[in-house]
């Protein structure tokens, strides 16, 4: 299974959601899973490649260029669009993509492991959506 | 003069700006200006309507309606186009636009954003003068 396809426009903080402030390092579209770079504070697009980049704080509420403002949602529900999460229960994950999210299920080898929340049936709008719900694990997963 | 050619990447607030936050009203790109509509949201400025006119600020990030956008009140701004240092810039006819006051006309609501004083930056000082030019 790819990377889920999200449209940055269609990305939603729902009620309950915790939001925080920083400052994008690089062009960051809404929907697409963030850390923090030590080096220099700012948000920058999180894959599964190596302990530090997997370390996400959340998923981008707006889009951003190098050095603009960027909001991110670090746990609670978020809309990412009409049909982009079709089953409640999965766990989805940070992906070997930069700022690319995956069902859990589908990493791999030399993946760094970091959930970054479930689906979930909502009500208003009614569709799945991704309650974020992050854990960092820092583990490298290993299948042989 | 026509409205500003303003490359959204490159906006930029500078050291010491007043930034806020607000919720997008509908889809708005970095460097747009900003006024606060009844919905309390967050929509493209324009010189067309005292209302419209009202402008807030200058828009930081690119959001999607009912995003959070922040947008800069004052203070140091790259506005992403090259500017023409000691020229005042305000709204424009165009929504979001930013252009010379100097070239607003007849019917046009004056609302400065600031003054270019580098080639690169308008230090933001808003000024909504809610009068229309006869």
């Amino acid at each position: 299974m790819a990377d889920l396809v999200i449209t940055p426009a269609d990305v939603f903080a729902l009620p309950g959601a915790r939001i925080l402030r920083g400052i994008a390092g690089q062009t960051v579209a809404a929907g697409q899973s963030v850390y923090k770079k030590a080096a220099d504070d700012k948000l920058w697009l999180a894959d599964s490649n190596a302990a530090a980049t997997a370390d996400a704080k959340g998923v981008a509420l707006n889009s951003a260029a190098a050095d603009q403002p960027l909001t991110y949602c670090i746990s609670g529900p978020v809309d990412l669009g009409e049909g982009v999460l079709t089953y409640e229960g999965h766990a989805y994950s940070v992906s070997d993509t930069a700022g690319g999210i995956g069902a859990l299920s589908e990493r791999g080898d030399n993946d760094y492991i970091t959930i970054l929340g479930y689906s979930k049936l909502y009500t208003t709008p009614e569709r799945i959506i991704l309650v974020v719900s992050v854990i960092s694990t820092g583990v490298l997963m290993t299948t042989a | 003069m026509a409205d500003l050619s303003i490359t959204a990447a490159n906006v930029v607030a500078g050291t010491g700006a007043d930034v806020e936050w607000g919720t997008a009203g509908e889809a708005i790109t970095a460097g747009q200006s900003l006024y606060k509509k009844a919905d309390n949201k967050m929509w493209k400025a324009d010189d067309t309507s005292a209302a419209e006119a009202a402008v807030e600020g200058v828009a930081l990030c690119d959001a999607g309606t009912d995003q959070p956008v922040c947008y800069i009140t004052g203070g140091p701004l790259n506005p992403g186009a090259i500017v023409a240092v000691g020229t005042t810039y305000g709204v424009t006819d165009t929504a979001g636009g930013i252009g010379p006051i100097s070239d607003r006309a007849s019917a046009d609501f004056v609302s400065i954003i600031g003054v270019a004083t580098t080639t690169s930056n308008i230090q933001v000082a808003i000024n909504q003068a809610g009068v229309a030019i006869p």
